[in-house]
């Protein structure tokens, strides 16, 4: 069995998020392998993606905020 | 009794620290507004703590924390339904594809790309996320910054894997819309891009 352009491009989202089953990655593999246009359709995605996620990972949490829930989950439990 | 009280707050922070990170992004982008993320997430972590006798070990203490921290977040904003149903443009498939083609950006290059997005920092791109109506900006954001499962982010907002599922592939579509409208806004051209 091969998957065609629409049967890949139905699956493009899923395969990106890695939610595919392991056949259906296969064979998303394979198309892409032997077919530019979706390989191409794929690959700008995939780096859209990278580059939207890079910017939504910032900012890290402040540093002293897990210090900061320590000190209210121990005035929680002394209080109780 | 203090002991055990001890030994229950040294396990509840022993699952939080490793995902405090997380939380702040995902709460940060929630609110838009660092005081507030922060407010959100210690507001989460004493109710979390209040009923972690509740929490099976062997389950997903990120999912069920992330529970919390959602619905505190719906609380506060009093919302009625957590989750009410909010229409969304559909918006095409590949439509950044599309565009960039369309002005003769070349789409096989990460340069081409990077050039538009370098320009896109990370404020737009919370802008973009901001237009997107709540109950899609909540699984994007899960998605987007933990890159969470579909069933993760399904027990996280207690729906359907098959709802996470269609509001996370239609919110992509319409975050692109949005950053397309953003590129242009910020002056980004094929002349600049080539």
């Amino acid at each position: 069995m091969k998957y065609t352009c629409n049967e890949t491009f139905e699956r493009l989202q899923d395969y990106l998020d890695r939610e595919l089953s392991e056949d259906e990655t296969r064979l998303v593999d394979e198309h892409l392998s032997g077919c530019g246009v979706c390989a191409e359709e794929y690959e700008f995605e995939a780096m859209v993606l990278r580059h939207v996620q890079c910017r939504v990972r910032e900012p890290l949490a402040p540093a002293d905020l897990f210090s900061k829930i320590q000190a209210s989950l121990a005035a929680e439990s002394s209080a109780a | 009794m203090m002991t055990e009280e001890l030994s229950v707050q040294h396990r509840f922070e022993r699952e939080l620290q490793p995902i405090v990170d997380v939380a702040f992004r995902y709460a940060f982008r929630l609110t838009g507004n660092r005081d507030e993320a922060m407010d959100l997430v210690q507001d989460a972590s004493l109710l979390a703590f209040k009923y972690f006798a509740s929490y099976s070990p062997e389950t997903n203490f990120r999912a069920w924390f992330l529970r919390i921290l959602t619905n505190r977040f719906f609380r506060n904003r009093e919302r009625a339904s957590k989750l009410a149903t909010e229409s969304l443009d559909a918006a095409p498939d590949l439509y950044l594809y599309d565009r960039f083609k369309a002005d003769g950006i070349p789409v096989d290059r990460e340069e081409s790309v990077a050039s538009v997005f370098e320009k896109i920092n990370e404020e737009a791109v919370q802008a973009a996320l901001a237009k997107l109506p709540e109950e899609y900006r909540v699984v994007a954001t899960l998605h987007l910054v933990s890159e969470m499962p579909y069933e993760e982010i399904a027990a996280v907002l207690e729906i359907p894997v098959g709802t996470v599922r269609s509001r996370l592939h239609r919110a992509r579509k319409q975050l692109q819309v949005h950053l397309w409208e953003l590129a242009q806004a910020y002056g980004i051209t094929p002349k600049e891009t080539q």
